[in-house]
């Protein structure tokens, strides 16, 4: 008679406990999140958000200048850092090609009848005559080689906490000398970029919106950059559909793609 | 006796030193007619140049595009070019008119990118109009004329489905500057009217040695239906350039100016005259040679009034004489400066001979400052061909005589100085 | 006779006879004098091209990278000298005249209010050192608006074409978008000081300058410079001058000189058209001045037919006779010569200093811009000794003729002849 009622009062107490040690463990976990991460952390989480290894996405950009506004469409995949292919789908440019690989593009035009290549001080020429650059697609290296990164503290855009991160260049050979670039702390995409010329004067600006959760990654679907020396040039880029981990076919990313 | 009888049989009678005072006034005068045919061939030169591969004799082209010029606006075009084309064409005193469309665009070779201008014209119409076809070094227009071909063949390219090169004539210096030779291809990169961009492939079947140097090292010229197609301007032109008739029957320029205008009342309509381009600077230069000239004539004058002044030292016997026997001191004057008019004119007329004698040859031949213009950025071509024209000719002719005339009134009236009795007497 | 008494009795036959030979040696000063103004007219009009290039684009002579000729169109800062300052300092123990500068391309950005528009324009940019700059460069006289530059201080000084064509006024902001010397972007934020109106028509149409120190500074340039120029010296060929700096810099693996013709190719090529149509100009002139002269020393020969009988007559030979006449010709070409290259002297001298202001014979031109209006003259030595013993060769040669065929002729059909 004696026995039961002890074993009932030890599972008791052991309920309690196990409850008291699951809660107090529930209250730890979101306090150790809480805990800053550095800056080298936060670069790399949101390097990490965009390097898909693969991806295809169809995509609208939209170039405003001093004559007006025009828009251009186009496929694009990439596979890794190094691997893109542009395609081109509205009217006006319908079956250009741009082919990334490491450190060149090739330019294919169905009016031509041999590639177009570009190297060296060639890849400033803007593309389309947008705000965006041939030189801004290439890479290859990590934002985290080319500059020093350091976490100035925590801004709100558009109601999102982000942490601000400025890049000093480490490397000579980058165009930009600094960068800031907002990271949503929860997220760990970027929210808005600046790009400044050496005397600190403002160049760039790109700004990302619309934040979405495609195939587990975030994903910008809305991205507006403008010349802040130009006043009335701007270019958006919007991602209208996108895949990503998507199975490619592996002659995508060569030269054969691009044959008449 | 007419005192004009008299100057005239003096000339004859002292006939080796009235052929050496004719002969400074001969000299002068030629080097003048030749130096105004210079000057005169190198304005028309410089017009011909301009009228026929830069701004036409007159220009259409879009209102806004002057605004935006430095910015290459190719969108602000000329829309409907072949119905413009052909209203300017109908006017009455229009020669000629061509439609064209001019595209800067690149070539990039290694790290090179080298900057070209892509000028789509009718060739069939050029021929009226620049006769580009005087200008081949190489190749024909036939050959660029034949149509695109596809890849590899050549001939006519019906089918598109190959990739296409389009058969272009190159300036000469282009060759040289993408380090390629005629028959090979080359990949131009553009700006599109609609601000994307373009690429085509060409090929250099036809060379041209265009007269201005900058023509040669720059431009191409394709069919405009394949720039056209390249800047994505369909049915369009960046200018429409007409030349005017000048045969004496002609309508004024205002006339053919206002007919134009209300013709194409959407369009900038200028005369080339009306333009900042070199054409500027020849007037400048001209100037200048006027002045020069008027050096020359100065100078001959000094000769003839040095002359004068020696005859009538030499002759101060004769004038005693003759003021010892009744002669008017004007009467004298007048005398000897008939003389001075008759060889003054009959030097002149013998420099303008020779002088025309010599332009005439030299506008055949040309002269060749080739050497003298590698790299110049004027826009003259390296041969020069002097022009005999009314003004370097009667012009020159009438002014040599009123020079030699006037300037030898001086030193006759220095006759009446002379006291028959002292002069007499002397030796 | 011995030649002295012949060189006398010439002597006294000039002067007994004055008016003859004022007349004939006024021929040939006339002449000569003519000859001397238009080539010093053509010599000023080519240096004065000459002259936009040097006193505002290349000096006299340049130390550059060897590299950097090949680009030049692109300025690039790759190839610039290391040690700039050190190079200059050798230049100038030798004695010349040198200055540093750093010039460079780059897009000129203005906004609306206070300018006209937005705009930009690709422009060429001079680093120079406002202290020294004008010891090879003649920039301060043509400050036609403000003030020139002061050193360290972003202030810039805009050539006058390319200040009307963007609507600039001084104390109007501008930028500079350039990369730096190691590829970075940069922005140059500057204040207009000054407009120059140069009579060399690029820099008036696309140079900006600014103070070099600051230009080093924005453009990472590590103490280096993109060419060091050298003013030319008086008494000092073209030649010379390179070698002597070619020597100072011998040490050094990288470095060049470039004489002012290698460096602007293209501009030279227009001074030699224009140097053979000047040729030609001064060849008539050369013909017409011959052609005067002849014939007065002609004329005057002829008429002497009966002198000539006269000495003859009275036993000299025709050789003394001839040779007397032919030291009289010498004798008024040297005077003729020597008067008219005094008053070529004066008239240069009055074209080289006060010009020959053309101004009121164009009418105006459409081409919108200010273009100098006055030609100088220039002093051209050598033409001074050529024309003179021109002028002598001339009168001795063209009296010869006529003088042989007088003495040729019996002396009694000589005397018989009068005038």
């Amino acid at each position: 008679m004696n026995n039961t009622r002890t074993r009932t009062r030890y599972a008791h107490a052991a309920t309690v406990a196990g409850v008291t040690v699951a809660l107090t463990l529930a209250t730890l976990v979101p306090l150790a999140a809480q805990a800053q991460p550095s800056a080298q952390e936060i670069v790399r989480r949101l390097e990490a958000n965009r390097t898909y290894e693969t991806s295809r996405a169809e995509v609208t950009m939209i170039i405003d200048d001093r004559f007006g506004e025009r828009e251009s469409t186009m496929v694009s995949y990439s596979r890794g850092d190094d691997e893109a292919l542009i395609e081109f789908t509205s009217a006006a440019e319908r079956g250009q090609k741009v082919l990334r690989t490491a450190d060149e593009i090739y330019l294919y035009y169905p009016d031509a009848a041999e590639l177009v290549r570009l190297q060296g001080a060639a890849l400033r020429e803007s593309m389309l005559g947008s705000d965006v650059s041939y030189e801004d697609l290439t890479g290859g290296k990590t934002l985290l080689d080319t500059y020093e990164v350091t976490l100035d503290g925590t801004e709100q855009i558009d109601g999102h906490r982000t942490y601000r991160i400025t890049m000093e260049a480490r490397d000579r050979n980058v165009a930009y000398p600094r960068q800031t670039v907002w990271v949503d702390a929860e997220l760990f995409v970027a929210r808005r970029s600046e790009q400044y010329a050496l005397s600190g004067r403002l160049l760039k600006t790109a700004v990302m919106q619309d934040i979405r959760e495609i195939d587990g990654f975030q994903v910008p679907m809305r991205t507006v950059i403008s010349d802040a020396l130009k006043r009335n040039s701007s270019t958006t880029i919007r991602i209208d559909s996108i895949d990503i981990g998507v199975r490619l076919d592996d002659t995508l990313f060569s030269l054969q793609e691009l044959s008449w | 006796m007419n005192l004009f009888t008299i100057a005239w049989r003096n000339v004859g009678r002292n006939l080796r030193r009235s052929l050496l005072s004719g002969a400074a006034i001969a000299v002068a005068t030629m080097s003048i007619v030749l130096l105004f045919s210079i000057l005169e061939g190198m304005k028309t030169d410089l017009e011909n140049n301009l009228i026929d591969f830069y701004t036409g004799e007159v220009q259409l082209r879009n209102p806004e595009y002057g605004r935006y010029e430095h910015l290459n606006p190719l969108h602000l075009s000329v829309s409907d070019a072949e119905a413009v084309r052909s209203r300017v064409a109908g006017v009455d005193g229009v020669t000629a008119a061509v439609a064209r469309l001019s595209v800067p665009g690149a070539v990039f070779r290694n790290e090179e990118r080298i900057g070209l201008q892509a000028v789509g014209v009718d060739f069939d119409r050029e021929g009226d109009y620049s006769a580009i076809g005087d200008y081949l070094v190489a190749g024909s227009l036939d050959a660029v004329t034949g149509g695109a071909s596809p890849d590899g063949t050549s001939g006519d390219g019906a089918s598109s489905s190959g990739p296409t090169i389009t058969p272009v004539l190159v300036g000469n210096g282009v060759l040289d500057r993408l380090g390629i030779g005629v028959g090979d291809t080359f990949t131009v990169v553009v700006r599109t009217a609609l601000r994307g961009t373009n690429a085509m492939t060409f090929r250099a079947v036809a060379v041209a040695d265009f007269p201005v140097p900058t023509l040669n090292d720059m431009a191409f010229w394709a069919p405009l239906a394949r720039i056209q197609h390249l800047a994505r301007m369909p049915g369009q032109a960046g200018e429409v350039l007409a030349k005017l008739d000048h045969d004496r029957g002609a309508p004024s320029r205002d006339a053919v100016m206002s007919a134009i205008r209300s013709a194409e009342p959407d369009l900038e309509v200028r005369h080339f005259t009306e333009m900042e381009t070199t054409y500027s600077f020849i007037e400048m230069a001209s100037t200048a040679y006027n002045i020069i000239g008027l050096f020359f004539f100065l100078l001959a004058s000094t000769v003839i009034v040095n002359t004068t002044m020696m005859v009538i030292f030499e002759r101060r016997r004769e004038i005693g004489t003759l003021e010892a026997m009744g002669m008017q001191a004007r009467e004298l004057i007048r005398m000897f400066f008939s003389e001075s008019l008759i060889i003054g004119v009959l030097g002149a007329l013998a420099g303008l001979i020779m002088g025309v004698g010599v332009a005439l040859v030299l506008s055949r031949v040309g002269i060749n400052f080739s050497d003298a213009m590698q790299g110049v950025d004027f826009e003259i071509s390296p041969v020069l061909y002097p022009i005999v024209n009314l003004r370097s000719t009667v012009v020159v002719f009438l002014f040599s005589v009123v020079v030699s005339g006037g300037t030898s009134y001086i030193p006759t009236r220095r006759i009446t100085r002379i006291e028959p009795v002292a002069a007499l007497r002397e030796e | 006779m011995k030649l002295k008494q012949i060189v006398s009795l010439a002597g006294k036959n000039l002067l007994r006879h004055r008016r003859r030979t004022i007349i004939t040696a006024g021929a040939v000063a006339v002449g000569l004098l003519m000859f001397i103004l238009v080539d010093s007219l053509l010599t000023g009009i080519e240096e004065e091209s000459n002259r936009n290039l040097i006193w505002f684009e290349t000096g006299a002579a340049q130390v550059i990278h060897t590299g950097y000729l090949a680009e030049r169109n692109d300025r690039p800062l790759k190839y610039a000298i290391d040690d700039a300052a050190e190079v200059e300092a050798e230049l100038e123990s030798a004695g010349l005249s040198a200055t540093s500068r750093i010039v460079f391309s780059g897009e000129l950005i203005v906004f609306k209010d206070p300018f006209p528009e937005d705009g930009s324009v690709m422009v060429t940019v001079y680093g120079i050192d406002p202290e020294d700059d004008d010891d090879v460069y003649h920039l301060p006289q043509t400050v036609s608006a403000g003030d020139f530059l002061e050193p360290g201080t972003n202030e810039a000084l805009l050539g006058a074409w390319l200040a009307e064509d963007i609507g600039a006024e001084v104390g109007y902001p501008i930028t500079i978008v350039t990369r730096t010397r190691q590829g970075f972007y940069q922005t140059i934020d500057l204040e207009v000081a000054g407009i120059l109106n140069t009579p060399n028509p690029v820099i008036n149409r696309t140079a900006v300058f600014m103070p070099e120190g600051v230009a080093a500074d924005y453009l990472q340039m590590g103490g280096a410079a993109t060419e060091i120029s050298v003013a030319s010296e008086l008494g000092r060929t073209l030649p010379e001058l390179t070698r002597e700096m070619q020597q100072q810099i011998a040490g050094a693996p990288n470095l060049r000189v470039a004489d002012w013709r290698t460096l602007a190719a293209d501009a030279v090529a227009i001074a030699e058209a224009k140097e053979s149509s000047s040729g030609i100009v001064l060849l008539l002139v050369f013909i017409i001045a011959a052609v005067g002269v002849s014939n007065t020393v002609l004329m005057s020969t002829l008429e002497r037919t009966q002198e000539l009988g006269m000495m003859r007559a009275i036993g000299m030979r025709d050789r003394e006779v001839m040779t007397t006449l032919l030291v009289e010709a010498a004798g008024i070409g040297l005077l003729g010569g020597i008067i008219g290259i005094v008053l070529g002297a004066g008239g240069v001298a009055l074209m080289v200093e006060r010009g020959i202001d053309y101004g009121s014979l164009i009418r105006d031109t459409n081409v919108g811009y200010r273009v100098t209006q006055v030609i100088y003259g220039a002093w051209n030595l050598p033409t001074f000794g050529r024309a003179l013993v021109v002028g002598v060769v001339i009168s001795v040669v063209t009296a010869f003729v006529p003088v042989r065929r007088a003495v040729r002729m019996s002396v009694i059909d000589s005397l018989r002849r009068t005038s």
